[in-house]
């Protein structure tokens, strides 16, 4: 491919396609496995957590939680209680401590409510316990990637009966079930002034585990901003109010994080290289839709066993049967880092740099400071019920609780209306804390065109969704993204193969450009996939209570991650495709069985106790780890294919070589 | 519940994929053995073309416009994956993967009436 | 400017310089290119302020996106310059009026 030499479109469109594709080629398919992995990050942090595991989200025990906010912070200005969904069936309880800026909360939330996807299942109809309550899709407020944050229990302020710390984790919110009892609660200052004191020890407390928090914050790839985004503070099993500690894990959050910004290096450089590679990625898929001469007349075209022409036909169908979903993922990876990569629009559109995203307005309520106790909650429970029948209930937030200006805030699941409303656009019913009267609530305005628009785009790449199926059709269309960048990659050693050969027997040995290629395809491709097995793996074998064991999983990721690619240098093309091929898929696959030994639940156990996304998990595992061993089984078996005119004896050519 | 909707969308785009894979020459051949005249190719690439886009009102109805349009195009994605697959693998046993997909659709459209 | 044309002529004719110049300029020219349009999009639309800003970034990348395939698509070095120059221009000229003051 010449370009001082006339050529025709699809000539050059078929040089740009090959080296947008390949230069960035092993990074993006870095993002498309993370980036297809963290549709299920909740899932997935979920699994990593096997103390969790056995949580029993049939029954609400709300007098308990209830009971513990009260405990833990009496004097807090803001309860949250998010309910179990079939993404995460534990209960999870926050607060927001005096003198924390109700504004950053909002923020936080926001942010949480932009970064945590709250994407729900649509809620299952099961009779619940007696009382003729109906489960609930999920939701969230304030989507977490919680930073865990541990915290001593401080010197003699432990408590008969406490377990003692917190655990924050990231999680998504869900649905509530209510048991039949009925009680009025008690939201107010039990314990007197012992339970000031703990308080404030716990504050106290806080402030040197923020920058631990911080750390552990930067390990998972940073929570948002600042304040970040909160985990709940502690995580009970729903049925029985008992604590859950799951070990600090770096989470799905690790992958979700990596997938755009990276690891290691600054934020804003990680999100400007993952930026690039989107906008390489765009021109890629743009100059290959070019490039096809028969997309619709190939459109069904798979021949096996034909050498290049089966790799092409690979390529192409990975590529064009999930099309739009390919064109739609990197369009919205580039909006969603629009104001990043092209700042000029902000500058002139606002030149006195005012900030246009409008802020979620947390209506600042100051508590008025006289104690009164709150309202029995099951009732309004039960009107959120009645009015949002089909979608149910996805959070609950105390703002004063035990004040007398205190206001309860139900609200609907974060995600799954349509996708044109964008993210924050839960409803919500706010009752009087203490007589239990409906209060008004502003409505969002309605979306612009414009605004529609970009809100389908981003809410299709963010995977917020109220039911699993257009998320496990997300994650096929990734995987089927993934396989298209891998394929690509693979084709291009393919195609020159010849060549390679020629300098072969020229010289000895491959041609620099090629074994480079080989060497980041092997390590780019299975090497990946080889640390993801590895960072599952380490998450169960590093002791669950080692100090910053999240970082240790990160650093396993990384380690046999870099380990592939020393593997690659050293071995020859198609046995390190094999040898890592079979060591991810056998990682991989080993999954469901490393997690009842390490502490977790059997399949067998998470069918009986109905854990959704245990199964989900094990499963997917399974089928991916088993598909990969297949791989390293073709390529074992792998012969080249001999062509008629190679197998012909060799003309012996005696007259001197023309010039290439 | 909604399975019924999905399982009647994913019917109505394997019935879709293989009338519209019989109406290509190169496919034909592979499932009928020989070409079946143009005339006939193009009843088949009309009602692949109408069951893909019926596809879509299942979708709709269950999930709402925006993600109704996401899940039909998730939908078709896999269909025409598998549709693909077996015409690679089992040409023939498309007859039967059309005679199953219609008696899909039928079944889930009574389930979910 | 016979000096202009054998330059282009050379450039044109070595392969080297040639992709090198293209791909310089797919990158950095089309870059440019885009944010200047950004600017000018976000300015001078009618549309209220944050659907500008919103509009003008995804039609911007669309830009992107097009003047890359016109640098790789063009016969000649020239051509793939002016295309990048002209809406250049016309968008300098377009936020230009847009501003008021007519400082980006």
């Amino acid at each position: 491919m010449r370009f001082d030499q006339p050529r025709g479109l699809r000539q050059s469109m078929s040089w740009l396609h090959t080296w947008s594709g390949l230069v960035l080629g092993w990074l993006l398919f870095a993002i498309f496995a993370t980036g297809t992995l963290s549709f299920f990050r909740n899932e997935i942090t979920f699994w990593m957590q096997p103390e969790l595991h056995r949580a029993d989200k049939n029954r609400i025990d709300l007098d308990r939680a209830l009971q513990i906010l009260a405990w833990e912070a009496p004097n807090a200005t803001q309860w949250s209680i998010t309910f179990p969904s079939p993404r995460n069936p534990t209960l999870g309880l926050s607060w927001q401590a005096p003198g924390q800026n109700q504004g950053a909360g909002g923020r936080d939330q926001q942010e949480g409510a932009r970064e945590g996807a709250s994407r729900e299942a649509r809620p299952a109809r099961e009779s619940a316990g007696g009382n003729g309550e109906r489960p609930r899709g999920e939701g969230g407020f304030a989507a977490r990637e919680g930073r865990p944050v541990r915290e001593n229990a401080g010197g003699g302020g432990e408590r008969a009966g406490r377990e003692g710390g917190f655990a924050a984790r990231s999680r998504e919110d869900g649905s509530a079930r209510r048991e039949g009892a009925a009680r009025s609660e008690r939201a107010g200052r039990p314990e007197g002034e012992g339970a000031a004191q703990q308080n404030d020890g716990r504050q106290q407390g806080e402030a040197p585990n923020a920058a631990g928090g911080q750390q552990q914050a930067r390990a998972q790839g940073g929570g948002g901003g600042g304040g970040g985004n909160r985990g709940p503070r502690i995580v009970l099993d729903p049925a029985t109010g008992a604590q859950l500690k799951g070990r600090e894990t770096a989470g799905g959050n690790f992958l979700y994080r990596f997938h755009f910004e990276l690891y290691g290096m600054d934020r804003m450089w990680g999100r400007w290289i993952v930026g690039i590679a989107t906008m390489f990625m765009f021109v890629a898929i743009i100059s290959g839709v070019i490039v096809h001469r028969n997309i619709f007349k190939d459109f069904f075209t798979f021949r096996p066993a034909k050498g290049k022409r089966s790799w092409l036909d690979a390529h192409n169908a990975s590529s064009v049967l999930s099309l739009p979903f390919h064109i739609v993922i990197t369009f919205s990876g580039l909006l969603l880092f629009g104001n990043m990569l092209l700042p000029t629009a902000m500058q002139s559109a606002y030149p006195d740099g005012m900030n246009m995203r409008a802020r979620m307005a947390q209506e600042a309520t100051p508590p008025s400071g006289e104690r009164a106790p709150l309202v029995d909650l099951v009732p309004l429970l039960a009107i959120a019920d009645e009015t949002w029948q089909s979608r149910g209930i996805g959070s609950l937030t105390i703002i004063n609780p035990g004040d007398r200006k205190s206001i309860v805030e139900i609200r609907q699941p974060m995600a799954g209306g349509s996708l044109v409303s964008g993210r924050n656009m839960a409803e919500s019913l706010r009752f009087d804390g203490v007589t239990g009267e409906p209060l008004a609530v502003t409505q969002a305005p309605p979306p612009t065109t414009v605004q529609a628009i970009s809100n389908v785009f981003i809410m299709l790449h963010r995977g917020f969704f109220a039911s699993p199926v257009p998320r496990w059709l997300l994650f096929l269309a990734g995987i089927g993204g993934a396989l298209m960048v891998a394929t690509g990659l693979v084709m291009w050693c393919i195609a020159r193969t010849k060549e390679k050969e020629k300098h072969r027997v020229e010289s000895g040995r491959t041609p620099f450009g090629h074994r480079l290629v080989e060497v980041c395809n092997v390590a780019g491709i299975a090497g990946l996939l080889l640390a993801i097995g590895a960072y599952f793996w380490a998450n169960r074998l590093i002791p669950a209570d080692l100090l910053q064991r999240n970082l240790w999983e990160i650093r396993v990721f990384f380690l046999i991650w870099g380990a592939s690619g020393v593997h690659a240098l050293l071995r020859d093309y198609k046995r390190a495709w094999i040898e890592q091929l079979a060591g991810a898929g056998f990682l991989i696959a080993a999954l469901p069985f490393l997690n009842p030994l390490t502490g977790g639940l059997s399949l067998f156990g998470s069918i009986s106790l109905g854990q959704g996304l245990l199964i989900g998990f094990d499963l997917a595992a399974l089928l991916i780890g088993l598909s990969l061993f297949y791989a390293a089984r073709k390529v074992r078996l792998h012969v080249p294919r001999v062509r008629a005119t190679q197998a012909a004896p060799p003309f012996v050519n005696l007259q001197p070589e023309e010039s290439a | 519940m909604s399975l019924a909707f999905d399982l009647l969308i994913l019917a109505l785009a394997l019935f879709g994929f293989c009338a519209l894979s019989a109406s290509m020459e190169r496919h034909a051949k592979q499932v009928f053995g020989k070409l079946p005249p143009s005339e006939a190719r193009k009843r088949y690439a009309i009602v692949g073309w109408v069951a893909l886009v019926l596809a879509l009102l299942p979708a709709i109805h269950a999930y709402g416009p925006s993600t109704g349009i996401a899940v039909w195009v998730g939908i078709l994605a896999v269909s025409a994956t598998g549709v693909a697959l077996l015409l690679t693998y089992r040409p023939r046993s498309l007859h039967f993967t059309f005679s199953i997909a219609l008696a899909g659709v039928l079944l889930t459209t009574l389930m979910g009436w | 400017m016979k000096i202009n044309a054998n330059f282009m002529f050379f450039a044109d004719r070595n392969p080297r310089i040639n992709i090198s110049l293209r791909v310089l300029m797919a990158i950095f020219g089309s870059y440019g290119l885009a944010l200047l349009g950004a600017a000018a999009l976000a300015a001078g639309t009618l549309v209220a302020k944050p659907d500008a800003v919103n509009l003008a970034i995804m039609l911007s990348f669309l830009l992107y996106l097009l003047s890359v395939i016109w640098v790789f698509a063009t016969a000649t070095l020239l051509k793939a310059a002016l295309g990048l120059l002209v809406p250049a221009a016309f968008f300098g000229l377009w936020l230009a009026l847009a501003t008021p003051g007519g400082t980006s």
